[in-house]
């Protein structure tokens, strides 16, 4: 991977918003068919304890509009200066046209500006800011990147090991022209694991049946349909641990950086362990890695970087320049990651979706 | 205590609440890696993190780019994982 930079290009503005509905994990064990022995090793294995959903009819969307909102409201910027609407996310309200075009009207932005999807997941929030710093970089003025996914509605209703981990969520995140140091990026993808983490069915490939929409049990116990997504979990924990370190090893070395220089890594919130793992293979301070936002939150796929900044570090990256290392990886397979400085942006603590602003 | 006895123990632990049959009585031909589904893994990780800790009084990481490998795995049976850690903690210590 060539080397990517940008200079003077900086986020100005982060705001998530997440599920109105808590859901406790303990209370979830009958649905799962958990008994007590395998809901402690649940929450000790992987630090499960509970989520933010939804309510039904609630679409991803709307969480990023009212985390947009929320930007305009604050004055941070004007929506008729945005040149740009990126909406990263693997549930659109429609699967034709793009959301991002039906949000440039909800938002009130101006007809000039450029608006469409891009079909990622839990390396969504670095592909999006990568278009977005290019998109600045080429002439436009600001950038508003959307991110994130409603999983409730490809997660099975039972399925055990992937149901209880995800949470739902919306960032809204500004990309603008600014004096900044130097950012690096570096972009991986690797589709011969596409079938690690799939929704098999629904899609061109292998369209909807009434079969498809059929709640099924499978092999390891979970109830689910094949229009929702499955994940092998031994290939996905893998694929993290054998990707994200040399991926943090190569932007450092881009940035001519040493991990003492950072205040932060980041990382995509998978699960607490391979967090660990990934800072203990590259011998960092595991202080400086975030992991809780599972724990509260659960799994926010493309926007668990800005969920976390904003959940847990949302008073320092509001009064400090903070150097980061950010990195997401996931369905595809798909990784990257960035090095760059926020200075003093507004990054308020993460909202609860209220139903009036839609 | 003998890192193969440690082992055996830290199976039996992880297996008091996954009662996988294949588990209970466990010697050098039982396919551990084909037993444990990937929380099962992790949990085996982390009870011989545990347990390799209090031992030895370092932390020894157990997880590595092969832990969840099928054809690579150190958690194939109970020969190839004691191998691997004796590595592991060798690496730790010195």
């Amino acid at each position: 991977m060539p080397s990517l930079s940008f200079e003077d290009i900086a986020i100005t503005a982060m705001v998530t918003t997440v599920g109105d509905e808590i859901i406790k994990l303990e209370d979830e064990k009958e649905r799962f068919g958990f008994d007590d022995a395998s809901f402690s090793r649940l929450q000790r294995s992987i630090g499960l304890d509970t989520r933010h959903v939804v309510s039904d009819g609630v679409c991803t969307s709307d969480l990023c509009v009212q985390s947009a909102k929320q930007i305009f409201e604050a004055g941070v910027v004007d929506p008729e200066e945005i040149d740009a609407l990126l909406f990263v996310t693997q549930s659109p309200d429609y699967k034709a046209p793009s959301t991002a075009i039906i949000m440039q009207d909800r938002l009130g932005l101006a007809k000039s500006c450029a608006a469409f999807d891009i079909n990622l997941g839990c390396s969504g929030f670095i592909y999006g800011l990568f278009t977005a710093f290019s998109y600045v970089n080429s002439g436009m003025g600001k950038v508003l990147l959307c991110v994130g996914d409603v999983n409730s509605y490809f997660s099975g209703e039972r399925d055990k090991i992937f149901t209880p981990l995800m949470g739902d969520a919306g960032s809204a995140i500004i990309i603008e022209k600014r004096p900044a140091p130097k950012s690096f990026f570096s972009l991986y993808s690797d589709g011969g694991g596409y079938r690690h983490l799939i929704i098999p069915s629904g899609g061109a490939r292998d369209p909807s049946t009434p079969d498809s929409l059929l709640q099924k049990e499978r092999e390891d116990g979970s109830i689910r349909r094949d229009e929702d997504l499955v994940m092998n979990g031994k290939e996905v924990f893998n694929f993290a641990i054998k990707t994200v370190p040399p991926l943090i090893r190569e932007l450092l070395q881009n940035a001519g950086l040493s991990s003492d220089e950072i205040d932060y890594f980041v990382l995509h919130q998978a699960n607490p362990y391979i967090l660990k793992t990934i800072a203990s293979r590259l011998k960092v301070d595991k202080a400086k890695v975030p992991l809780e936002t599972g724990k509260i939150y659960g799994n926010q796929n493309a926007a668990s970087i800005p969920g976390t900044i904003n959940g847990f570090l949302s008073s320092e990256f509001e009064q400090k320049a903070l150097t980061l290392v950010i990195a997401g990886f996931g369905i595809g397979l798909s990784w990257g990651g960035a090095i760059l400085q926020t200075n003093k942006i507004y990054a308020p603590e993460t909202s609860i979706y209220k139903k009036e602003t839609l | 205590m003998p890192l193969r006895e440690t082992i055996l123990e830290a199976i039996s632990n992880v297996n008091e609440e996954l009662a996988i049959e294949g588990l209970k009585e466990v010697d050098e031909s039982t396919a551990l890696f084909k037993l444990l589904d990937s929380l099962g893994t992790l949990d085996l990780i982390l009870e011989l993190e545990s347990m390799l800790e209090e031992q030895t009084g370092h932390y020894i990481a157990v997880a590595n780019e092969a832990s969840m490998d099928e054809k690579n795995t150190p958690f194939k049976d109970i020969v190839t994982l004691e191998r691997y850690l004796q590595e592991r903690i060798e690496h730790a210590i010195t």
